[in-house]
């Protein structure tokens, strides 16, 4: 290679940064990348599922992850969880393992672990969850959760709000809420953001339009008119002959043939006549019914925005996104036709090449004086907000990017856990259960909602003996395990052996993986047909008793538990339903019941158990939203993802 | 290590439970085979060892590079230029070492891959980026009668999708599209997109300077010409080549740094000087065109009488523009980007750009003459050289120019790939396994992964087979024979044969029973696109299977040549123990039966699809496609080089989404990307035909 230090090669040649992120930067481009790049991210929970979430964080390259969890690796979590190692992460903290072999994928991303309890760090340090950029919260209790989102939620301005996923899962089941308080998105990806301005020209536009000759006898002349061109004139002509108002919804038909009666006789060579015709849905039809919304009028969204109280009253804690709000609506304001700033894009066009030139200088210019109208107007929004600064204070790319997105702004404005469980929005439960679409999947949201009632009466989840919830919830607050915790590596190399079996509750021997091997042992397989099948899964897990011999030590802690019983798990999480559905407005005489029922007993059999494609799954998708609300492009769910592996659906809510 | 870990029973304890035992000990004595190591590969194979499966074989022909590494989890930086399938099955394995994973550094095409290979898994999972593997996997999948599950993805969005033979439709069931190709006259001398004076570079420059002897050139003109295209400009175009077959050898024998860099210097100033000017000369091209292009003068440029003027306004603008602008492409940031590949050249730079790289790649071409260098996007000094080429040739045209980011997207068909994506369609992709290997085929999904906020997933029952599939609605029959010693003649014979009685034979061996063919059906014989034999063409009928290139791996089709009954497709073994003649079909009961072809369907028109922005990627290495998916056009051995097949069905409906492309294709491919607007810049395809 010929690369000398100055070569022109060497340097327009990519980083290695940038190559290791080649494709995802052509989804969320470099400033999407320096978002993810500058944050630090909360992991609540050391298990299967939260370590596919970090994967799927590390690899795209988020600033910094801290894992925290007071747990030691859960045998049974051994065989589920990719990122222990088999012979070395027995008997050591989970979170500090995870940590350092999730930290391998990616060199860039700071790696942390905090071996406590979540609970009892939230109740001495409330302080430590508030410095994060977002918080993921995985398999939690239900109290913690709430007690944590209240915490998170009441965050205000000008400390940067943070973000709260909290994730459920079991078997075949997941679920993920997510709290935003408030999330302005000017990247919102649209499909495309060209706006042509034609039933709305701007004085430039019209004079350049009327350049041109519709009847040139001129051939080449002829096929070469742009089709903005076209539609401009035939819309001045529509008008003239229709005292001044455009075509209606009625006479799009007449309108066409208006436009046809342009194409030039035995002339060929027409396409721009046929794009004049394709881009009438788009450019015309569409502005002409809605206010010129596509042409420089203001969507209903973003009259909503004007009208928002943050936009109203600005104050230097005002993030940049309200005072670009503001100073939006006071360009439409004092814009003559009230129209957005002009984007300035243009898509390609049979055109010739100089025409096309001049055309594009038409928008651009007037896309350039438009930016530069609103950035004086911000100016002024930020010196009376009392930023300082004034429009400096903001970056000239955002400022752009905001301009060229003003018709495509998204706003966020979730609820809280508290909100959605004291007030539910009834009506979107309703409607939950007629998507003609797909496969109704809210039933489980109201089985994960019944077993966390269930967990706090009876300290275990359904389906699930006590050591193993709290295991699974690694909610044990004893002074033991936190101190035990503190110094994870007693075990050193020596592996699981030493550190297993002293009592350590959390070291959770019971379980679920004993009772699987009973079942194998006694020969009461479920049969093929399991996962979908629930009547299979009674049999099933009604064997849950009896011990294998070579189990003995492990007896004898399970003995002190009781185990679960299946049908008796069903009954008594039913009834806590009960008051979930009531809350939530549902008929009790319906089709939903059925579904719930369905989804109660898979809840039971499944005990809180994680299967690997679910965990998988659900990692990609908890990861995706997350980046989505990192780098504030695309716009991240809102506010509630069910996942059912059982008829292969997704679904999104408003609670 | 392995004498610590966890019992095994205990180690996926939870997948057996939620399971159930019956499921769970299939899912560990099932044999499974994974067709790619890419970022769906590595996801899947972790699912699976995570989930109980325990026999894996993987397969990928790719090595580990750095753009891999943030979504394709198993590597890391230390395994770039390794193995994908041999490094995936390290660290998986690592994981699990109960597990038995076979890795094979291989191409699934390679004969030894045959059908005999396929049969012996209960299912296969497509984990693959290109069109061409996807459609023999699903073939050889169809011919073996194993269960597929097919997946794919394309930034955010992503499908899986079940097939199994008889039930459900193939992935060749619906029409996928065929790449974009232009006009060779519009690539050679009349370019007027940023699309166009990449495809130049990519295709032609580079090759007729590093590339593979293009020996197809001249048949491929005189095809112009009887097409109808300009006498005058195809003589130019041969012209060019002959002295560009000159500019090559200087390029190729240099003696010092000096020297090369004058040949490089030679080789800008016809491009872009000599050829345009002789274009220019040529008043007939551009008394139509009112924009002629300017040639540019490389002293001129390097050492300009008027520094100011001869660098001047860099970017000129032109159609196209408005793609930079698109968010889905995000490329161009402005200012504040400070990517060092994501500015704009500007002339002289872009001149010397031209120049440095010519030089690296001359100097990589003369160190082993014997193998031409074929242009790969993540081959730093080839994008260099297209960049730069195309570029310039955009300036002569005055077509905007592009990134090198951009052009690498173009040029390469970069489809942007995430790990959440991957992450997400694999967990897919082990439910619907799940389903299958269960034999709930009825509750097998189609699924499909969308952009869209309120619908993540979309999860379709499988549609039945289509009657008119070229793959699925054929007849596969695995032959046992020695290839030296059996005649196509001796095979059609066989196939003409009346069927053994069923039960018949207890040795397993068809005896001396045919396939029951019509003796009196005319028939042709292909191997892929590659006709062999028809009623009038009979020079092969005597000789040997492998004397016609018939050997290990390869499919012998029979065709009816009245179109009564559907393809007959001879899945050839070798067995060098079967003897003179000796054509063994299998055993009568498990002979397939013939089947009849569907009528022939009108071709659907061709339709705009207004949503989504993501229809497919196309690999175009390898077309044509075998007889039976290209249907019609035929051509005798010796006779294929330089004439594109035509494929039927050009462009067909899609449904959103429907079918897309993967995470990086690695392959000389396509895709097109679609949007509500004139977006054709990001349609065009790569491939040159003559029209
Ligand atoms: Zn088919």
């Amino acid at each position: 290679m010929t690369d000398t230090p100055n070569s022109v090669a060497s340097s327009s040649r990519p980083s290695a940064h940038s190559q290791r992120y080649d494709r995802q930067l052509r989804l969320w481009a470099s400033s999407g990348q320096a978002s993810l790049e500058k944050s630090n991210i909360l992991i609540i929970g050391a298990n299967s599922l939260s370590s596919q979430i970090i994967k799927n964080l590390v690899l795209p390259g988020v600033g910094s992850f801290t894992i925290l969890d007071d747990a030691n690796v859960d045998p049974a979590d051994m065989g589920v969880n990719f990122f222990l190692q088999p012979g070395q992460s027995q008997g050591r903290s989970a979170a500090q393992e995870m940590a350092s072999l999730l930290s391998q994928l990616n060199e860039n991303v700071e790696h942390n672990f905090k071996i406590e309890s979540p609970q009892a760090l939230l109740a001495s340090k409330p302080g430590y969850f508030r410095s994060f950029s977002l918080v993921i919260s995985v398999n939690q209790p239900p109290e913690f959760d709430l007690a944590l989102s209240d915490l998170l939620w009441s965050i205000e301005p000008p400390r940067p709000q943070v973000p709260l996923l909290k994730i459920r899962s079991s078997g075949m089941v997941a679920e993920m809420t997510i709290d935003i308080k408030e999330l302005g998105i000017v990247e919102t990806h649209p499909d495309s953001i060209i706006d042509l301005r034609l039933t709305n020209p701007f004085p430039e536009l019209v004079a350049f339009a009327e350049s041109f000759n519709l009847a040139t006898t001129d051939s080449l002349t002829h096929s070469h008119i742009p089709f903005v061109v076209i539609l401009l004139k035939k819309l001045e002509e529509w008008k003239a002959k229709n005292g001044g108002s455009p075509p209606s919804t009625k006479s799009r038909e007449e309108f066409v043939t208006l436009i046809n009666s342009s194409r030039q006789p035995g002339n060929l060579d027409e396409e721009n006549f046929d794009e004049a015709i394709a881009a009438l849905g788009k450019h015309v039809w569409r502005p002409l019914s809605s206010d010129h919304v596509g042409a420089g009028g203001v969507p209903s969204e973003i009259r909503e925005l004007f009208k928002d109280a943050r936009c109203e009253v600005l104050s230097s804690h005002s993030t940049n996104f309200w005072l670009m709000v503001r100073a939006l609506r006071d360009f439409v304001d004092n814009s003559p036709t009230k129209s957005l700033p002009l984007t300035g894009s243009l898509p390609d066009m049979k055109s010739l090449s100089a025409t096309y030139v001049g055309l594009q200088n038409v928008y651009r210019n007037k896309a350039t004086e438009d930016l530069e109208t609103f950035t004086r107007i911000l100016g002024q929004v930020c010196v009376n907000a009392g930023v300082r600064g004034g429009s400096g204070a903001i970056d000239e790319d955002e400022i752009q990017a905001f301009v060229k997105h003003a018709g495509y702004l998204k706003l966020i404005r979730g609820r809280s856990e508290r909100e959605r469980r004291e007030r539910p929005r009834t009506d979107a439960v309703t409607m939950a259960f007629l998507d003609p679409v797909n496969p109704c999947t809210f039933q489980h949201h109201i089985a994960f909602r019944a077993s966390d009632l269930f967990y706090l009466k009876h300290a275990r989840y359904p389906g699930s003996s006590r050591t193993f919830s709290r295991n699974l919830r690694n909610q044990d607050l004893d002074a033991q395990g936190r101190s035990r915790g503190s110094k994870p590596d007693h075990g050193a190399d020596g592996g699981g052996g030493e550190g297993e079996g002293e009592g350590d509750p959390r070291k959770a021997k019971r379980s679920k993986s004993n009772e699987s091997d009973e079942m194998v042992a006694n020969g009461e397989a479920a049969g093929v047909g399991a996962g979908s099948d629930v009547e299979m899964a009674v049999e099933t897990c009604v064997n849950h008793e009896g011990h294998g011999e070579e189990e003995e030590e492990e007896e004898e802690e399970e003995k002190e538990e009781e185990e679960p019983c299946f049908e008796e798990d069903v009954r008594l999480l039913a009834k806590e339903a009960e008051s979930v559905i009531k809350s939530l407005g549902i008929s009790t005489d319906g089709e939903e019941m059925e579904k719930i029922h369905d989804s109660l007993k898979e809840m039971v059999r499944s005990g809180h158990c994680s299967l690997p494609p679910t965990t998988a799954l659900m990692g990609g998708v908890v990861a995706q939203e997350a980046i989505k609300i990192l780098t504030r492009q695309y716009v991240p769910a809102d506010d509630l993802v069910i996942y059912d592996g059982i008829q292969q659906a997704l679904g999104v809510f408003k609670l | 290590m392995s004498n610590l870990e966890s019992p095994p029973g205990q180690r996926q304890s939870y997948a057996r439970e939620i399971l159930g035992e019956g499921l769970f000990s299939k899912l560990e004595s099932s044999k499974v085979l994974v067709v790619g190591a890419g970022g769906i590969g590595c996801e899947l194979l972790k699912n699976l060892v995570l989930t109980g499966f325990g026999y894996i074989e993987i397969i990928d022909l790719d090595t580990i590079d750095l753009s891999n590494l943030n979504r394709q989890f198993l590597f890391q930086k230390q395994h770039i230029k390794k193995s994908k399938a041999l490094v995936a099955k390290e660290t998986a394995s690592n994981f699990n070492p109960s597990v038995k994973i076979l890795a094979h550094h291989d191409n699934v095409k390679d004969p030894k891959f045959g059908v005999g290979f396929f049969q012996k898994f209960d299912l296969v999972m497509n984990a693959l980026d290109n069109l061409d593997a996807r459609r023999w996997v699903n073939r050889m999948c169809v011919a073996s009668n194993v269960p597929l599950v097919e997946s794919g993805t394309t930034g955010f969005l992503g499908q899986v999708q079940p097939i199994i033979k008889g039930l459900t439709q193939c992935y060749d069931c619906t029409p996928k599209p065929v790449p974009k190709t232009y006009p060779v006259c519009t690539i050679r001398s009349t370019p007027s997109t940023p699309i166009h004076c990449i495809v130049w570079a990519k295709t032609w420059l580079f090759n007729q300077l590093f590339g593979e002897d293009d020996e197809n050139e001249e048949q491929e003109l005189d095809k112009a010409v009887a097409d109808g295209e300009d006498a005058a400009e195809i003589d130019n175009l041969r012209k060019e080549a002959r002295q560009m077959r000159d500019l090559r050898t200087s390029l190729i024998s240099w003696s010092n740094e000096e020297e090369l860099r004058s040949s490089a210097e030679k080789v800008f100033r016809k491009v872009y000087k000599q050829d345009i000017e002789r274009l220019l000369s040529m008043d007939e091209m551009w008394k139509h065109r009112p924009v002629k292009p300017v040639p540019l003068d490389y002293d001129n440029i390097v050492a300009p009488p008027n520094p100011s003027e001869a660098d001047g306004q860099a970017a000129s603008v032109g159609p196209g523009a408005e793609e930079a602008e698109k968010g889905e492409v995000g490329a161009t940031q402005g200012s504040s980007s400070g990517l060092k590949d994501q500015r704009s050249l500007s002339l002289k730079e872009n001149v010397e750009l031209f120049i440095q790289s010519t030089v690296a790649l001359a100097k990589r071409a003369s160190a082993s003459p014997t193998e031409p260098l074929s242009f790969d996007k993540d081959d730093e000094d080839a994008l260099d050289f297209v960049a730069a080429s195309s570029n310039l040739r955009s300036k002569v045209y005055s077509i905007e120019e592009k990134t090198r980011f951009q052009v690498k997207e173009m040029a390469g068909n970069i489809i942007p790939a995430i790990a959440t994506t991957n992450a997400i369609i694999a967990g897919m992709l082990v439910i619907q396994s799940l389903q299958v290997l269960k034999g709930a085929w009825q509750e097998a999904r189609y699924v499909n992964l969308s952009r869209g906020t309120n619908r993540l997933l979309t999860s379709l029952k499988c549609e039945p087979p289509s009657r008119d599939c070229p793959v699925c609605q054929e007849t596969y029959v695995p032959v046992r024979l020695n290839v030296a010693k059996v005649t196509l003649a001796q095979v059609i014979e066989t196939l003409k044969k009346p069927r053994a009685n069923k039960g018949g034979e207890e040795d397993g061996s068809g005896g001396e029973g045919g396939l029951g063919m019509d003796p009196e059906l005319e028939v042709s014989t292909y191997e892929a696109s590659r006709l062999l034999s028809d009623p009038d063409f009979d020079d092969n009928l005597e000789k040997s299977l492998s004397q016609i290139g018939i050997v290990n791996g390869k499919v012998l089709s029979v065709v009816d040549e009245d179109g009564g009954k559907a393809n007959v497709n001879l899945l050839i073994e070798e067995d060098d123990a079967m003897g003179e003649g000796q054509v063994g079909l299998p055993e009568a009961g498990r002979l397939p039966d013939l089947l009849d072809k569907a009528p022939k369907v009108e071709e659907r028109k061709e339709e705009d699809e207004d949503d989504g922005f993501v229809v497919e990627e196309v690999d175009k290495k390898n077309l044509p496609l075998p007889p039976s998916a290209t249907r019609g056009k035929r051509k005798r051995v010796g006779e294929e080089k330089g004439v594109e097949v035509e494929l039927e069905g050009k462009k067909r409906e899609l449904e959103n989404g429907h079918e897309q492309a993967d995470e990086e294709p690695d392959q000389p491919s396509s895709k097109k990307l679609k949007g509500d607007e004139n977006v054709e810049s990001r349609q065009d395809q790569d491939v040159i035909v003559l029209d």
